[in-house]
């Protein structure tokens, strides 16, 4: 009977070791293809700027949704949370020269089991960036 | 990536008085702040004179040693040469030197020379106005002492904003 708890015992360490790397993977993983789509992003709209708001979060939105499909990254758009905000600007509607913003991505946090406790519920990533267009090009 | 941000947002830095008179410049202490602020918010890395140094954030754990040069409206048309040396420690420039002037901009050649003597020659690029370079180098040291290191460097040039 001792030995049958012992096997028990032991399986289940294994596989909680091997849940426990994988879980830590998956979220390595998701942290890097955010950073890296939130990247490209802010680079975008420093290059590109905007008529109005509206039409530039659309435009981050579709950056983003052709960046993950490009790069066959395993992030879900749906999930993703988009926020663009501007911390500094000339023109309360034009996106253009030297406006600054920051970029908000937030996903729910990557864990495929329940089981291991997470610190927090979401996993974000925060980038500033500085327009590069000018108002008369808009 | 990292780098190119930083280096976009500093290049804002133009001098608002030459501007007037048409002169394009660069303010470069302005442009050094505008730099660390970018390298702080965006990848929480911390300036120590000529090295960043990343926070626990960071996808690396090694400092980012750098050089900057800047490249003013006086001599962008102009070819250039940066030729900069690791030593282990730091990354030190060794010569800039200039060639010969093309009319659409100079065309800059950057060379690293790695502590084992490696020649890194990193892909030409052309410049469009004054600009601002930093070349990066990462020295990664490896997990154990028995595999091998991570070594690269990192160009990033742009152009003053105006």
């Amino acid at each position: 009977m001792g030995q049958f708890v012992a096997v028990i015992l032991n399986i289940m360490l294994l596989l909680l070791v091997t849940i426990g790397l994988l879980q830590a993977h998956v979220v390595v993983q998701t942290e890097n293809e955010l950073m890296e789509v939130s990247a490209a992003a802010v680079k975008y709209i420093s290059n590109h700027g905007g008529s109005n708001e509206g039409a530039l979060q659309e435009e981050v939105r579709s950056i983003i949704s052709r960046e993950l499909a490009e790069k066959r990254f395993s992030l879900s758009e749906q999930e993703m949370s988009v926020r663009v905000t501007r911390t500094h600007s000339a023109d309360p509607v034009l996106w253009s020269h030297a406006d600054e913003f920051s970029l908000v991505l937030t996903i729910p946090y990557p864990g495929f089991t329940s089981w291991i406790p997470v610190p927090t519920d979401t996993l974000q990533v925060t980038r500033q960036g500085t327009i590069n267009v000018m108002d008369y090009d808009l | 990536m990292l780098l190119e941000l930083a280096n976009h947002h500093a290049t804002f830095a133009v001098d608002p008085v030459l501007k007037t008179e048409g002169v394009i410049d660069l303010v470069e202490e302005e442009a050094m702040q505008r730099f660390d602020r970018r390298m702080s918010e965006n990848g929480g890395y911390a300036r120590q004179q000529k090295t960043y140094v990343p926070g626990e954030q960071g996808v690396t754990n090694a400092p980012i040693h750098f050089v900057r040069h800047y490249v003013d409206f006086r001599n962008w048309r102009q070819d250039l040469h940066l030729l900069l040396q690791y030593n282990g420690e730091s990354l030190v420039p060794v010569s800039a030197t200039p060639g010969a002037v093309r009319q659409g901009g100079g065309q800059l050649l950057i060379t690293v020379v790695t502590e084992r003597g490696d020649r890194l020659q990193m892909a030409p690029k052309t410049m469009i106005g004054p600009s601002h370079i930093m070349v990066a180098y990462v020295d990664e040291k490896p997990f154990l002492p028995i595999l091998p290191g991570h070594a690269f460097p990192v160009v990033s040039v742009e152009e003053v904003k105006f």
